[in-house]
């Protein structure tokens, strides 16, 4: 390239690049056409669509949960996250949408989802598949993911060190377990197929069944959830982590949440994720704080359903013959009013569940925070009640 | 009446090109016959200008420079034979299956759905040619002026009726006797018994013909038919009618069985995924093909791969997997007699195999390790018709990569199940569900990354036993408009189980739980501010896996608010869990 051609003018939004900044107050950063407003001075946001949830209070504190957005639920354990997932997901499937729950723990219980399963996709993450030469890819990309994990977790100084002796004896036994599954998987994959199968087959029919680590398992959610996003068509999409702990979850790369927002970015699809921290940062469009109930409220909702049911059943002084008894002694009829400890019935009757909007990407932000509070019942109350 | 013939020249040679489509340009001569005696059984026109001639030995051949020598093979054969009748089927059901590389086809009545008949035969020629073949097509007003019009001609011709002679007076009389040469080769040879003696008569009357001078069908179709009968009988006037195209004979109609099979043999074992996958897809593609050519579609797809010297390791107890089938078995029976293999179906046979080479411990290593080939055979079953070979070869590679053979492949056999394609009418305002295509796909890899058991919808059992539940193959019922929706339940509480449930020591005081201790889990331990139970529940006490179990509800308080839990004390143990939290 010539001299020359090297000191001709740039082209003009180069030029602007390279211009420095304006001292505040002397001039525009960057002139916008006329009609184009910044999406920053506009009095009222575009809406975009919105599902229900199934909580009335919930909707009236969120507007609903926006479709192609990522919405956060987190929350410790009693908080009812679960249950607003899957009255979540009831709802959806009440709409006759296709929904997939991609859990981290394994741990949805069926019974509690009264919902259409049929319309339910289930990935139960948390267990490694069998491993054969062929097998590779997916075991590959796993552990490629593991790595990404790892070099976050050494990016973020050693914490390993310090959460490694935590970590509980069989933990750290699969851990280990699928480490060497890794390395078998990716070593036999390099050989044709004829090879290498015998050795691999005999050690993953011993290693498939264990258990595998968190880092696994999230490796597992966050390949599942990427190929749930691509396929499309799924009307929600739900990511439970609740059960992960945080000094796990905190690994996932930030880029895997940038890549689900951007997958599910104009797409109809509602991307929901339960966990105990934010972990989506800036990605998420909601975040919802789900608080637990102390226990004095515990005992006041109680001493509420306590009341009402004294009204309600005060003909029936035999209604709960379920009161804490000794095992292999006759159950003793006590009245409710007697009963001084709770009966099996009224400890889950009504769960009180207390929900804090923390982020809200679509609103203003709110001056305070703003809460709302609902309760849930015991899929047998709606029988028992009525 | 009108019939169409399609015939295949050099049979032999386009099978071997259906199989392998870069060999269309070049040159190729299919050899035949036992080692040493290997000779060139046919060979396409740019190999014959190459001087290659059927009859050759292997080394002449091979001294002709550019020409592409392949092994016969019959099962590509059989499957270019039904490739042909799927595209003749595809315009009339009236099919006569002449030979290998000829069918005849009634189009009485087919001009008003698909044109006249030059149009249906140019058609017809685009659809052999879809399906891997090119081949002649000729129409005339009976089936063997028909037959000899698509064998002298290249390309598509059409006879008007009453110029039959006229058009096929060109025609060497060579032609006339193609019928049985043919028949000889190919997958169509069952008739070679029967008419053997016929095409020695018709060699003899041939001879005589060119010692006669009579070297055109002109010339025969104007000998006198009685001096024609005194001297060649009843064969030699059959001949001229022939010769005239005035030959009058009813099709024989065949109705073969709808079977979509594809089959290659390679030259070479393959032992990496990705050639196999490259054969794969070409398998896929022909069956495709012919499926849509019969407008139909498939749900199941058999796959057989022939392997070669599988490892054999004496006294050896592992599983052997679910599909590989006993080989003795399988090596009595045809290809096209597989048994069908549900690969869901954790069979037996499995077990047996197993002891099977446990059994063979006791024979002498040389035995053991002879060259004994083995099958290996997968059967992938869709929930809903399909028709697509991209997808077809996704879900394959994904199920070879779980599943690999065990030694390289020197065979591959593929097989499509013929169903109705599935016809669905979506709404406009209905909600969007994922298509099934890309469904299958996803599951498939989502298999591949948790594990083929764990990837479903639930279905509850109707038993109180813990855990009532089954995986079932996902596939979400269409959105129908106007359906009744189900009454909203409200915010139910929701029970997060541990799996496998936590071993925890529980203090009780007073018949009730006062202090509880989980080891793997830290977050479950401390004191139990509020417990409500037992609840007694116990089933299937005549089975020997009994369960009975007492459970309680517990509060613990800890620092971030109240946490609900449920526990049970196992009866047949008396060991305590955790089985879940309430959330």
């Amino acid at each position: 390239m010539s001299s020359a051609a090297i000191r001709a003018p740039l082209p003009s939004p180069v030029l602007a690049l390279q211009t420095p900044f304006p001292e505040p107050g002397r001039g525009r950063l960057l002139e916008l056409p006329r009609g184009v407003v910044p999406g920053s001075r506009l009095e009222v946001r575009p809406a975009p669509a919105t599902v229900p949830s199934g909580i009335a209070e919930i909707d009236a504190l969120t507007g609903g949960l926006p479709r192609g957005a990522l919405t956060e639920i987190f929350g410790a354990a009693s908080s009812g996250r679960t249950s607003m997932m899957l009255s979540a997901l009831a709802e959806a499937t009440r709409r006759q949408e296709v929904c997939a729950l991609v859990d981290a723990g394994d741990s949805l219980h069926p019974e509690s989802a009264a919902m259409d399963l049929r319309r339910l996709l289930w990935i139960r993450c948390g267990e490694n598949p069998p491993l054969r030469p062929g097998e590779t890819k997916a075991i590959d990309d796993l552990k490629i993911d593991d790595c990404q994990l790892q070099n976050q977790l050494s990016a973020a100084g050693g914490q390993r060190s310090i959460s490694l002796p935590q970590i509980h004896a069989e933990e750290r036994g699969s851990n280990s377990q699928s480490k060497i599954v890794n390395r078998q998987s990716s070593f036999a994959g390099r050989w044709p197929l004829t090879t290498g199968h015998c050795f691999s087959n005999r050690q993953s029919s011993i290693f498939n069944r264990k258990s595998c680590s968190w880092d696994s398992r999230l490796a597992q959610v966050l390949k599942a959830t990427d190929l749930l996003l691509q396929s499309g068509g799924f009307g929600m999409v739900v990511v439970d982590l609740a059960d992960v702990p945080p000094r796990f979850a905190r690994r996932i790369p930030l880029a895997s949440w940038f890549r689900f927002r951007r997958a599910v970015e104009n797409t109809p699809t509602v991307l929901l994720v339960l966990e105990q921290e934010p972990y989506a940062k800036t990605c998420a469009s909601l975040v919802l704080k789900m608080q637990p109930t102390t226990f004095e409220q515990q005992r006041s909702a109680f001493a509420d359903q306590h009341s009402a049911l004294s009204i309600q059943h005060s003909a029936s002084e035999t209604f709960f013959q379920e009161c804490p008894i000794q095992a292999g002694a006759p159950p003793v009829p006590q009245s409710i009013s007697n009963c001084k400890a709770p009966a099996h019935a009224h400890i889950l009757r009504i769960l009180p569940v207390k929900a804090e909007l923390v982020h809200a990407r679509l609103q203003r932000k709110p001056a305070r925070s703003v809460t709302a509070q609902f309760q849930t019942r015991a899929a047998w109350a709606n029988s028992f009640v009525g | 009446m009108t019939f169409a013939c399609i015939f295949v020249p050099n049979f032999p040679v386009e099978a071997v090109v259906r199989a392998e489509p870069r060999l269309r340009q070049q040159a190729v001569a299919v050899l035949a016959g036992k080692p040493p005696l290997v000779k060139v059984f046919a060979a396409n026109e740019p190999a014959r200008d190459c001087g290659v001639e059927p009859g050759m030995t292997k080394l002449q051949a091979e001294a002709c420079p550019g020409v592409a020598l392949r092994p016969r093979s019959l099962l590509e054969e059989a499957a270019a034979h039904a490739a042909l009748l799927d595209g003749a089927q595809s315009f009339s059901p009236r099919v006569e299956d002449t030979a290998a590389d000829t069918v005849i086809l009634d189009l009485a009545g087919l001009e008003r759905l698909f044109g006249a008949a030059a149009q249906i035969a140019r058609d017809l020629a685009c659809r052999v040619s879809s399906l891997g073949l090119e081949a002649n097509v000729a129409v005339a007003a009976n089936p063997d002026a028909a037959l000899h019009g698509a064998r002298g001609f290249p390309g598509v011709t059409v006879i008007p009726d009453g110029k039959e002679a006229e058009r096929l007076g060109d025609l060497p009389v060579d032609v006339l006797l193609q019928k049985f040469s043919s028949q000889e080769s190919g997958a169509g040879s069952r008739r070679k018994t029967d008419d053997g003696q016929n095409y020695e008569r018709a060699q003899e009357i041939l001879e005589t013909l060119d010692r006669w001078g009579v070297r055109n069908c002109r010339t025969l179709a104007a000998l006198p038919e009685v001096a024609l009968s005194e001297r060649l009988g009843q064969a030699g006037l059959r001949l001229q009618q022939m010769a005239r195209g005035t030959t009058v004979r009813p099709l024989v109609v065949s109705e073969p069985a709808l079977s979509f099979e594809e089959a290659i043999e390679l030259e070479y074992p393959v032992a990496l995924l990705e050639p196999l996958a490259f054969l794969l897809n070409r398998l896929l593609e022909q069956l495709c093909a012919r499926l849509s050519a019969r407008a139909l579609a498939t749900n199941e797809l058999r796959l057989r791969l022939e392997l070669e010297n599988p490892p054999r390791r004496y006294g050896d107890t592992r599983e052997i997997d679910d599909l590989e089938i006993d080989d003795c078995r399988l090596k009595n029976q045809q290809p096209t007699s597989l048994p069908r293999i549900n690969a869901d179906q954790p069979s037996r046979n499995s077990k047996l195999e197993t002891r099977n080479y446990t059994g063979h411990g006791s024979l002498t290593t040389d035995q053991g390790l002879s060259h004994r080939q083995s099958f290996y055979a997968r059967a992938l079953h869709l929930p809903l018709p399909m028709l697509n070979p991209k997808t077809f070869l996704k879900l394959l590679q994904l199920e070879l990569q779980a599943h690999p053979p065990e030694a390289p492949v020197t065979k591959v056999w593929l097989a499509a199940e013929p169903v109705r394609p599935r016809a669905a009418q979506t709404g406009l305002f209905l909600p969007l569900s994922p298509e099934p295509e890309k469904l299958e796909l996803t599951l498939a890899r989502i298999a591949g990354v948790v594990g083929k058991s764990r990837v479903g919808s639930p279905e509850i059992l109707d038993t109180h036993r813990p855990e009532n539940f089954r995986l079932r193959h996902f596939t979400p019922a269409a959105p129908q408009a106007g359906a009744e929706l189900p009454e909203k339940t409200g915010p139910l509480t929701a029970l997060r189980l541990f799996r496998p449930p936590l071993r925890a020591s529980v203090l009780m005081h007073a018949g009730a739980p006062v202090r509880i201790t989980a080891a793997i889990q830290p977050e479950v331990r401390g004191e139990i501010v509020w417990s409500a139970g037992p609840w007694h529940a116990s089933g299937e006490w005549w089975k020997e896996d009994a369960w009975a179990r007492e459970e309680w509800d517990v509060i613990l308080q800890n620092e971030t608010g109240a946490a609900l839990y449920r526990l049970y004390r196992d009866a047949s143990s008396g060991q305590w869990f955790v089985e879940g939290s309430y959330d």
